[in-house]
């Protein structure tokens, strides 16, 4: 994502709402396979969008936003998930509601064995997981994300990958 | 590449597909003036305890008729006659046993208004409106007396966002009269900026405890001395946080105030996002919010293995125990019932020390859980739980092992509010009342 000085929008809100555009879907599809569930997803990429807004003027770099994004993103659903637990909302999903769109996209035995696998993962786990699998990122993008070392994105996505194995294995 | 690696792909691909483009929300932006997220309904538990409140009172009045409050008598409600403890609510309030009445909050329309409430019958005694038309009353903690709270406005209306923070927050001091009416509405000198995830007042009423999330990232708990508004700060740096306690209606109290006024319980959210119960004592110096407190009790979240300390937890009056409400997940091979329990731990070992009492439910997704109030021994507890199937557990001592009951399938898990003694759950019926603090 990058906002060009040349072709800079009029305004902040311009700007803002130009990278809503843009971004807005990727980081709730993102923010899914973080919350779980859709409506969180996006009232946690609201959230982070209300974020930059009031940050915009101490952002030095305005093309590096959409990492920050997805810190906030980040961020923003591990609130919302713990403000879940709190609250009594213990549990990701196992399986997204019978009549879901998300549902109807599971088809088929091993995506849903996928699905409950991964939800059983920790959750620095699956973060890793959606940052490296989903986005593509690279370990580095993913170490600055999630303000840990490299050496923790590579063991946790390892620890993750052979949970998921083993998970998987004793299912089929 | 290997299979497990093609595997998640495929799934990730997938499922995100399921979500379109053309049905994602528009943009929203911050109010005019408030750049901060828009938060939902929110109250906090109260502690417990009854002790004389003493300067409170000075706090200087500020914007007493900035909020409106009226009084309103909703009789229709009928006291519940089941009995707890072989009486009935309205006999536990008679005796002293629980408090007379609670402030719960509730959403109308954009906004929110908080009522006090008759625990017996829950007839309103009183409402309290936000000072400003499009206000929220968005959290409420209290003392000890029955008669003390404190109210939490943001002059921003309630929208439905992952915010858990309170910003640019005012505080108003909410002083009872015997019969439950307004005797006085104060706004304190309390400024704490953005960010505020939990507030607890002390059972005295003299002190108000602010956690709050920095932009830097670092974490903030604030002690308010109300009569003088001075203020003590212990703080913690890298992405810990106090947790979040005002995240829903019924979310939990992440600071807790023992009866002493010097001991302060606080859920502490570490790096990992590992919780920790932690125990400040602020009568003693220093500022560092980690290395100046105690750990109580870690909170593991083992996969198959109860979860305890789950939704809102309580610290007993004389800062001896934790009463926590915890949930042992069903097999799904076995059964469709989950089940809901409450523990007692000591804080000065973080073991377990009894179990108060487990109830089945109808295995959902969705259920809300917390102790909200508990007497000087952890004895009576007015509790939130899904609603139970018959089947009940009593208190056992020493060992705390599995809840061990009978699943039995009734669906539903509407929350339930009400008195747990010697194990036995007593709903307060309150219809619609699904969270207050006491």
């Amino acid at each position: 994502m990058t906002v060009h000085s040349g072709s800079a929008p009029a305004s902040a809100e311009d700007a803002i709402d130009e990278l809503y555009r843009a971004h807005a879907l990727g980081l709730v599809r993102f923010a899914v396979m973080l919350t779980g569930d859709r409506v969180t997803a996006e009232d946690v990429v609201q959230e982070a969008f209300i974020g930059l807004y009031r940050r915009w003027d101490r952002i030095r770099d305005h093309a590096s936003v959409l990492p920050y994004l997805r810190t906030a993103v980040v961020n923003g659903a591990r609130s919302a998930h713990r403000s879940r637990k709190r609250a009594g909302l213990l549990r990701l999903p196992a399986e997204p509601p019978a009549w879901s769109a998300e549902a109807a996209a599971l088809d088929g035995e091993d995506r849903r064995a996928v699905h409950a696998a991964v939800s059983r993962l920790p959750r620095r786990q699956r973060e890793v997981l959606a940052l490296k699998y989903y986005l593509d990122l690279a370990e580095h993008e993913i170490a600055a994300i999630l303000r840990v070392s490299r050496g923790t994105v590579s063991t946790t996505a390892a620890r993750a990958l052979a949970s998921l194995s083993k998970q998987l294995k004793e299912e089929s | 590449m290997t299979r497990i690696e093609d595997r998640l792909r495929d799934y990730y691909e997938v499922r995100a597909r399921a979500v379109e483009a053309d049905a994602i929300r528009p943009s929203v932006r911050p109010a005019p003036g408030r750049s901060r997220a828009l938060p939902r309904l929110r109250t906090l538990p109260r502690r417990t305890l009854v002790a004389p409140l003493a300067a409170a009172a000075a706090v200087a009045a500020v914007s007493i008729t900035a909020v409106a409050l009226g009084s309103a008598n909703h009789p229709g409600q009928t006291p519940p006659s089941l009995p707890a403890g072989g009486k009935s609510i309205a006999q536990l309030v008679s005796a002293g046993v629980i408090p007379p009445r609670f402030v719960t909050i509730t959403a109308d329309g954009g906004s929110s208004y908080a009522a006090v409430r008759s625990t017996a019958t829950g007839a309103r005694l009183a409402t309290i409106r936000p000072s400003v038309p499009h206000g929220t009353i968005v959290a409420v903690t209290g003392a000890a007396d029955d008669r003390t709270f404190v109210l939490a406005e943001q002059k921003l209306p309630v929208t439905r966002t992952a915010s858990l923070n309170i910003d640019h927050g005012s505080f108003f001091l909410l002083r009872l009269r015997s019969d439950g009416t307004r005797e006085a509405l104060t706004e304190l000198p309390v400024n704490a900026g953005d960010g505020v995830n939990a507030m607890a007042l002390s059972a005295d009423g003299t002190k108000l405890a602010i956690a709050s999330r920095l932009d830097s990232g670092s974490a903030e708990l604030r002690v308010y001395t109300l009569a003088t508004g001075a203020v003590r700060t212990w703080s913690a740096g890298g992405s810990g946080f106090v947790g979040d306690g005002l995240g829903g209606p019924d979310d939990a109290a992440s600071v807790s105030w023992a009866a002493d006024g010097r001991h302060l319980l606080f859920n502490w959210v570490g790096k990992t996002t590992d919780e920790y119960e932690r125990l400040l004592d602020t009568s003693l110096g220093g500022s560092s919010l980690l290395a100046d407190s105690r750990l109580v009790l870690t909170i593991p979240s083992p996969v198959g293995q109860p979860l305890f300390c789950q939704g809102d937890v309580v610290i007993t009056p004389d800062g001896s125990a934790l009463i926590c409400p915890g949930l042992t997940e069903r097999d799904p091979a076995n059964s469709n019932d989950d089940t809901v329990f409450f523990r007692e731990y000591s804080t000065a070992t973080g073991k377990a020390v009894r179990q108060l009492g487990a109830w089945t439910f109808y295995h959902t997704d969705q259920f809300r859980l917390g102790a909200l109030w508990t007497n000087s021994s952890g004895s009576v507890i007015i509790g939130v739980i899904p609603t139970p199937s018959q089947s009940q557990s009593g208190p056992t001592a020493g060992p705390t092992p599995d809840p061990d009951v009978t699943p039995s399938p009734p669906p539903g898990s509407s929350p339930r509010i009400g008195v747990i003694i010697g194990g036995t759950f007593t709903p307060l019926g309150l219809p619609g009342v699904t969270s207050g603090v006491w």
